[in-house]
């Protein structure tokens, strides 16, 4: 073990991070221990794979002694008890004391390290707000794919969101009271699992003016931002103004887009040739269903070349709604105004033409007519 | 680090299984029709049955990407399709796995994404869907929990990775959950008998095994996953802690039988390894240094190889210098002694006391010399 310390520290001092203080100690007592070893490992986000740094022995009345190296700066130690809890600890002092009954691992105490409490009490509020979120996300995923109503899965989308906030309210609160880099770091990674992309990268850009060159940070930005890059951009004409078109239906039969104001408008884009239209169709058929007599039309614009195919589809696939066929296929006009690239694709206007929703898919579809809609 | 999807690991494509006969009913004639268009023409294509009986039906990929693989089955069963060249590499992620069942069933993917097919046909097929549906949302509803894991990953950062391994394991757990669910809401699915057979092979968890096999349909239970997964139940149960061990013999390198009782009397380490398996060849030195530290304290060592060529098995024990019993039933992953033991993933190995009973398993590192410390002072 030596030998490895001394590597490592000799690593250290070649890449130039020196620093005040040499040693980190953690002492104190564990109590009721399965096994009697312990290992410590540092943990630094950005930088490398946790680093095992010393090993040691509880003594019989449970109290241990662990020193090693400190060699730059601030950063999160993860302290491994044989069959047993992993406890993380932060070097903000010098030296730390931790007190742990290993059957009542989650009450341990710490003396002696700010961060390190700070760190204990977010673990607390946080782990079991995760696993209540965890609980409702997968409840509300197995409901929704049954036949209960949207009005019943609402009940579990709000549960779950709720959980969501909350979940996410602690590790804001966290973040923004960590005055730790260390810690810091540790929570911004922790946000990757809940917070949305935007908030992560607000949060980030935050932390690192706080803590100028702290690399953790500079990793998890480096992150942040090929996932912002890798998202795909929003529909363009979501929360504008509807293009205006005018075209025959299937039938002959004038449709003026114009004429639908104060009315919810789904304008669905498809074609009988295309497969994933046509396993969408009973999802429309249904939603069609449910929801034409709160303020609704449906109009189908079918990308077909020929009307006598669409009105195939139409029969078959029970669409009772019009259909515009212009037979133009991708190069209808239609189709370019509302920037279609993929089938099915789908608007919502609201009553004054706005598109308020874009590319809605199965459940997404009906809980959102469901919430839209004037009962 | 517990792997994050692992479910969704044990859902793709194994290519190692025991023989085994199947039973005729709910079977029939299928036809595949397949379109990979990115594909080169000429190119050959193979589908293999996971029973592995028979040889692997291959077909040859047509001028616009399509193939056809035609054939009769005594019943549902598991099979991937995939180029030969992705044996080599990890054939794992770059295979379709589909339900060969009565009637036709249509393909379409993209080469260096055949692990994402759209698969469509058959009541199997459906639930497969289904089933690989639902190990998806879970992890990006919780807004990308599983990315950025891979991407910490990516980034090579481990740490990072670590931060997050509360979360992966309550995801984890809620997936299994959800799978547990349907495996018992399915007592009548083929689909979920070859679910449950995959999640239980993979965990030691005898209740869990148990109780899904207890739950199924008799025409289930004796169907081929049914009967894979009350082999493994019979394995865990004859291999547990505090039971003696099952008696094999098996062949040694210069053809005589060497029978496990002709090891009562001393402490035995029953080690299973092969000669192309890296992390068991990794381990060997480990185990060398075990049989030299211990080997006149009334312990020794027995391996067992899951190899297939016999000249590969003896280069390995000449190179890592395995001075004790080596025998091998030369089978491969269908080695009868592996199944008899329920081998699922290796290096693995059981420690027998004198008397054969297993006391331990699956000592690795340091613990195989702690445990071999504190039981031969």
């Amino acid at each position: 073990m030596r030998q490895l310390i001394i590597l490592v520290a000799f690593l250290w001092v070649v890449a130039g991070c020196n620093s005040k203080r040499t040693y980190f100690e953690i002492k104190g007592k564990i109590l009721h221990a399965k096994g009697n070893k312990l290992s410590l490992k540092q943990l630094t986000i950005g930088i490398q794979n946790p680093v095992l740094l010393d090993t040691a022995l509880i003594a019989k009345d449970g109290s241990f002694d662990l020193k090693t190296f400190m060699p730059y700066g601030q950063d999160l130690y993860v302290l491994s008890i044989d069959n047993g809890p992993d406890i993380y600890l932060v070097n903000d002092e010098a030296s730390v004391t931790l007190n742990l009954d290993i059957d009542h691992y989650k009450e341990y105490t710490v003396v002696g390290s700010p961060a390190s409490i700070q760190l204990h009490s977010f673990l607390d509020a946080y782990t079991p707000n995760y696993k209540l979120l965890v609980d409702k996300v997968s409840l509300y995923d197995s409901i929704q794919k049954t036949e209960a109503s949207d009005d019943d899965v609402l009940i579990h989308q709000k549960e779950k969101d709720a959980a969501l906030k909350a979940t996410n309210e602690i590790l804001t609160k966290h973040i923004q009271e960590s005055s730790s880099p260390a810690l810091r770091s540790y929570l911004l990674a922790k946000s990757f699992s809940t917070l949305d992309k935007a908030s992560i990268s607000k949060w980030i850009g935050v932390s690192k003016q706080q803590f100028k060159g702290y690399s953790p940070i500079d990793f998890l930005e480096k992150i942040i931002k090929q996932q912002l890059k890798a998202e795909l951009p929003p529909y363009a004409l979501l929360n504008k103004q509807a293009p205006q078109f005018s075209s025959d239906d299937m039938y002959g039969k004038p449709f003026d887009l114009d004429s639908t104001r104060g009315k919810y408008v789904l304008l669905n884009f498809w074609a009988s040739w295309n497969t994933a239209s046509r396993d969408d169709n009973p999802n429309l058929s249904k939603a069609y269903r449910l929801y034409k007599d709160r303020n609704l039309t449906v109009l189908g614009v079918s990308l077909d070349s020929n009307v006598h195919a669409c009105k195939l589809a139409v029969d078959n696939d029970n669409l009772y709604w019009r259909n515009i066929c212009d037979t133009k296929e991708w190069k209808s006009p239609i189709v370019n105004k509302y920037k279609v690239t993929t089938l099915p694709f789908n608007v919502l206007l609201d009553t004054t033409g706005k598109i308020i929703a874009a590319n809605l898919k199965g459940r997404d579809l009906t809980m959102k007519l469901n919430e839209v809609l004037p009962r | 680090m517990r792997h994050v999807g692992r479910t969704i690991l044990t859902l793709a494509v194994f290519l190692f299984s025991c023989k085994q006969k199947s039973s005729a009913k709910s079977g029939g004639s299928y036809t595949i029709s397949g379109k990979i268009e990115d594909a080169v023409p000429g190119e050959i294509i193979i589908c293999r049955q996971q029973t592995m009986e028979g040889k692997p039906d291959t077909a040859i990929i047509a001028k616009d990407g399509t193939f056809t693989f035609k054939g009769t089955i005594d019943e549902p069963i598991f099979a991937s399709i995939y180029f030969p060249t992705s044996v080599v590499e990890s054939a794992r992620q770059q295979a379709i796995g589909l339900f060969l069942e009565t009637g036709d069933i249509t393909i379409t993917a993209k080469k260096d994404k055949l692990m994402e097919a759209t698969i469509k046909g058959g009541v199997c097929n459906k639930e497969l869907n289904e089933i690989m549906e639902m190990t998806k949302p879970l992890g990006s509803r919780m807004i990308g929990l599983s990315d950025s894991i891979k991407q910490f990953y990516a980034a090579n950062n481990t740490a990072a990775a670590t931060a997050l391994q509360q979360e992966a394991i309550a995801l984890e757990t809620a997936q299994n959950k959800a799978l547990a669910k349907h495996i018992k809401d399915h007592p009548k699915s083929y689909t979920a008998a070859y679910l449950a057979f995959q999640m239980n092979s993979y965990e030691t968890n005898l209740d869990s095994a148990e109780s899904a096999f207890v739950n199924m349909d008799a025409s289930i239970q004796s169907s081929y996953y049914g009967k894979k997964l009350k082999a493994v139940i019979d394995a865990l149960k004859s291999t547990a802690i505090g039971t003696m061990a099952p008696a094999f013999t098996v062949n040694d390198l210069q053809g005589h039988p060497i029978s496990l009782a002709s090891f009562k009397g001393k402490y035995l380490l029953l080690d299973f390894w092969a000669s192309w398996c890296g992390p068991c060849r990794q381990e060997n030195p480990n185990v060398v240094k075990a049989y030299a530290l211990f080997k006149n304290k009334n312990f020794t060592i027995l391996s067992v190889s899951l190899d297939e060529d016999k000249a590969a098995w003896q280069q390995a024990i000449e190179n890592d210098k395995l001075s004790w019993t080596q025998v091998s039933d030369l089978g491969g992953w269908k080695s009868p002694t592996a199944a008899l033991y329920n081998i699922q993933s290796i290096p693995s190995n059981l420690l027998l006391d004198p008397t054969g009973k297993i006391v331990a398993k699956d000592l690795r590192g340091e613990d195989l010399i702690n445990e071999l410390n504190a039981r031969l002072k």
